[in-house]
């Protein structure tokens, strides 16, 4: 029982790191007013390439370029359509969405004659985890935090300093007022464009990050949505979180803890029933959300439409 | 004295609609100019050139006797010429000093050796301690470390200004800035105008309102449909009479005329008692009012907007749910019923919001002057819409409340503000109700709809309707009604008889110095 509860904790951890990378960078988009929609498409846009890069290249690191620029690629193009051109977001990412599920497939059956699978295990050695030798000697912390890898421990320094950036920060201050009341920062001349913009490719490489933890860190190889729907997940993080970078991690985090207790819980059962469990992450997000929406609709005292 | 800003020329064009026509004009350094007209002559659109937020199609500003182009605030600002719009342009959530320093803060320093090096982060202890002092020098009653969300109307105007003080303009321009103010904070208003008069500031004040303009301006510019009717000294002879018929072009009753008719204080035809509602954050915004309105009878609604009138006409529309109380219509309870059961009950509804929820802009007028109504055996046949009384409806009514078409039965969305307002109130009176409501009936509505809607207004009062008044416009709730309530943080705090009641009392019960709740 022990056992299961450590191992229940490593893996909460682990598994939330693409959660969190997704979700900081989520924050900056989102709090300046615009519904980015094209996380999903990002963290997978994120695996495909750098598995593909690095296959191609036989080297990692260009498996990283490629990550990153890949999603810059999907954030300047949702950009492009939304904030130059003012477009709905939701349907821009959708679209892009559904673009992403489509191309990996088909570069697959053109290049390397597989529709869902492309390994890069002679490449990539998934097994990076670090062992800090004295943090053994902790109980029940020590072990959920020993044996990381590179970018779980790295996560947590991107969110120290991106809650910095988003409190302390001119920059930060201009994505709150930009959400909040763009006309209050047009009219003093900030460029709210070009802060939607910067908080886009924030999110880009939050989202590169996110994939490469997948891909370099745990599987080495990409299969077909591989992201499965983390970036959605994501987005209920940061709406739960009224978006705001420390709370909406702590719902990242609670997402990451019910993937790692679906994982856990299907070593003990038939393979007919682990499918089932898979409902779990979705069902935990609906019910969160039951509680988190119902408490606001439930104050509301207007009958017909919700004030500002 | 030397003229700080001139303008040639100028002209604005929106399609085929000039908004301003060939506009010359000058305002000398230090003095206190207002800029006066009727809604839709041109004030504010020759303000958003001044101010880089529209370019003109021709023309030519000369600021500091140079020629200026300005494609933004930043532009004009960094010219000399600031401005306070009539709606704040204010972040809630930040702190006073926070908005003043917004889009310029100071970045924190520290000293490596001799060298100093600037950190990517706020120095909030600098910004605060220099907004303080910006607030001390303009000896404005400001505390830097509020929140805006929780300062008074008056208060976050101050602090706009003092957003453009602290930008070192040469000019300011202040927009309708009496729209929102109660009398006593206009009073200060004007003194802080004068006072930054006195430190050399050359101030425009926007407005339609005569009263303060002659308080307060040194020359007086007039506009009219676009062209710059003449400048005037603010002496005796300018007097409101004659402004407004500048203004208007034709000679205007200011004044409301009452037939005296008397209250018929025996018949309560609407009573409200300890009526409560609590906002979706929990605040009782609403709290324990009660108030009897009687046949032949204006109650007007005073206080300071956001201090619960707005959740009163909600809480009596039917669309928010109460916390608790009565309301009466002719002795039938009507509380918790949608607005479709109230009007059949017989209350006639003119909303705050025209187009929120008095109007469906994509309808033509022909649908609104039945919305609301449509259920009614005239207009509609077993579920099947009757187009021909409809069409009669707004035939009769177009005719009997003079709503100007531009063409066969439009768009609302077509309409001016006036002739909308008419739509609303041409369907709510038409239907005869025995109680009317109306919140903020003269909003945006030009001096000739305003004078029409008076007339309506007392019209129905003499037909033995019961009317609820409520308005942001002093003057409107002092002239036309027969008694006063003046609203505080959702209570009653006063009530008095309209014409035994002065504005300058009425201000002291609005902004909270009084109250009839107090023991003392």
């Amino acid at each position: 029982m022990f056992d299961f509860i450590e191992n229940l904790l490593y893996y909460t951890v682990k598994l939330s790191t693409p959660l969190l990378f997704c979700t900081i960078g989520g924050v900056f988009v989102q709090r300046a007013g615009t519904m980015n929609f094209a996380l999903e498409a990002a963290i997978n846009t994120s695996c495909f390439f750098s598995v593909l890069f690095t296959v191609i290249t036989g080297n990692t690191f260009w498996g990283i370029v490629g990550a990153f620029l890949s999603c810059i690629i999907i954030n300047a193009i949702f950009g492009t359509f939304v904030v130059r051109f003012k477009a709905n977001a939701v349907l821009i990412g959708l679209a892009i969405n559904m673009l992403m599920t489509a191309v990996p497939p088909y570069l697959l059956q053109a290049f390397f004659d597989s529709r869902g699978l492309l390994m890069a295990t002679d490449f990539i050695d998934v097994n990076k985890a670090i062992n800090i030798p004295f943090l053994d000697k902790i109980p029940i912390l020590g072990p959920m935090l020993n044996n990381q890898t590179p970018l779980t421990y790295l996560v947590y320094l991107v969110i120290i300093i991106l809650t910095i950036v988003y409190y302390k920060t001119k920059f930060g201050v201009y994505v709150q007022v930009t959400g909040e009341n763009q006309q209050s920062a047009e009219a003093v001349g900030i460029n709210t464009d070009k802060i939607k913009w910067i908080a886009l490719m924030i999110s880009a490489c939050c989202c590169a990050l996110s994939g490469l933890n997948l891909t370099f860190e745990q599987t080495g190889s990409y299969s077909l949505n591989m992201s499965a729907a983390r970036g959605l997940i994501c987005l209920a993080a940061i709406n739960c979180g009224s978006r705001r970078p420390v709370k909406s991690c702590l719902y990242a985090l609670i997402f990451g803890f019910v993937r790692a207790l679906q994982l856990m819980l299907s070593s003990f059962v038939s393979p007919n029933i682990t499918l089932i469990l898979e409902i779990i992450p979705y069902l935990t997000i609906i019910i969160v959300f039951i509680i988190t929406e119902t408490s606001v609709a439930r104050k509301t005292t207007m009958r017909f439409f919700r004030e500002e | 004295m030397s003229a700080i800003m001139r303008v040639e020329k100028l002209t604005k064009k929106f399609g085929d609609f000039t908004a301003n026509d060939s506009i010359d004009f000058e305002v000398k350094k230090g003095e206190i100019r207002a800029i006066i007209g009727e809604n839709g002559a041109g004030k504010t659109t020759l303000m958003n050139m001044l101010y880089g937020l529209l370019q003109p199609t021709s023309g030519q500003i000369y600021f500091d006797e140079k020629p200026v182009k300005m494609h933004s605030p930043a532009d004009a600002i960094a010219n000399g010429i600031g401005m306070v719009h009539q709606h704040f342009k204010l972040s809630p959530s930040l702190t006073v000093y926070e908005n003043i320093l917004l889009g310029i803060e100071i970045k924190k320093e520290i000293k490596l050796g001799k060298k100093a090096v600037k950190l990517p982060i706020i120095d909030n202890s600098t910004e605060r301690k220099k907004v303080d002092e910006l607030i001390k020098k303009y000896n404005f009653n400001l505390d830097p470390d509020t929140k805006i969300r929780d300062l008074s109307v008056g208060a976050r105007q101050r602090v706009e200004i003092l957003k453009m003080l602290y930008r070192d303009v040469k000019m300011l321009i202040l927009d309708e800035p009496t729209a929102v103010l109660i009398p006593q904070e206009i009073d200060e208003l004007i003194e802080t105008i004068h006072g930054l008069k006195r430190m050399g500031q050359t101030v425009i004040i926007i407005t339609h309102k005569l009263e303060e303009v002659k308080r307060c301006a040194d020359t007086i510019s007039v506009m009219r449909r676009g062209r710059m009717i003449g400048t005037v000294q603010n002496d005796d002879e300018a007097t409101s009479e004659k402004l407004a018929e500048m203004m208007v072009g034709r000679p205007v009753l200011l004044s409301v005329i009452k037939s005296g008719k008397p209250v018929n204080s025996e018949k309560v035809l609407y009573e409200v008692s300890h009526l409560s509602g609590k906002n979706s954050e929990g605040r009782m915004v609403v709290n324990d009012v009660s108030f009897k309105i009687h046949e032949n009878e204006i109650l007007g609604v005073a206080g300071i907007e956001g201090n619960g009138q707005t959740e009163l006409m909600y809480l009596l529309t039917g669309l928010m749910k109460p916390a608790g109380g009565s309301v009466k219509i002719n002795g039938q309870e009507v509380l918790q019923m949608y607005p479709d059961q109230l009007r059949k009950n017989g209350l006639g509804i003119v909303p705050e919001d025209r187009y929120l929820q008095g109007l469906c802009l994509s309808m033509p007028v022909s649908s609104n002057l039945i919305a609301g109504y449509h259920g009614q055996e005239k207009f509609c046949h077993h579920g099947i819409m009757d187009k021909k009384s409809i069409r009669k409806n707004m035939d009769k009514l177009v005719d009997e409340y003079d709503i100007r078409l531009s063409k066969d039965d439009p768009e609302v969305s077509q309409l001016s503000g006036g002739n909308g307002q008419k739509v609303i109130i041409a369907r709510e009176f038409s239907s005869d109700p025995s109680v009317l409501l109306m919140s903020q009936p003269t909003r945006g509505v030009d001096v000739g709809a305003t004078a029409f809607i008076y007339k309506n207004i007392l019209r129905m009062r003499d037909e033995n309707k019961a009317i609820l008044l409520i308005s942001s416009e002093l003057s409107e709730v002092k002239s036309l009604a027969d008694r006063i309530i003046v609203f505080h943080n959702g209570e009653i705090v006063g009530e008095f008889i309209a014409d035994e009641v002065s504005f300058y009392e009425l201000g002291l019960y609005m902004s909270g110095a009084k109250s009839m709740r107090d023991p003392a």
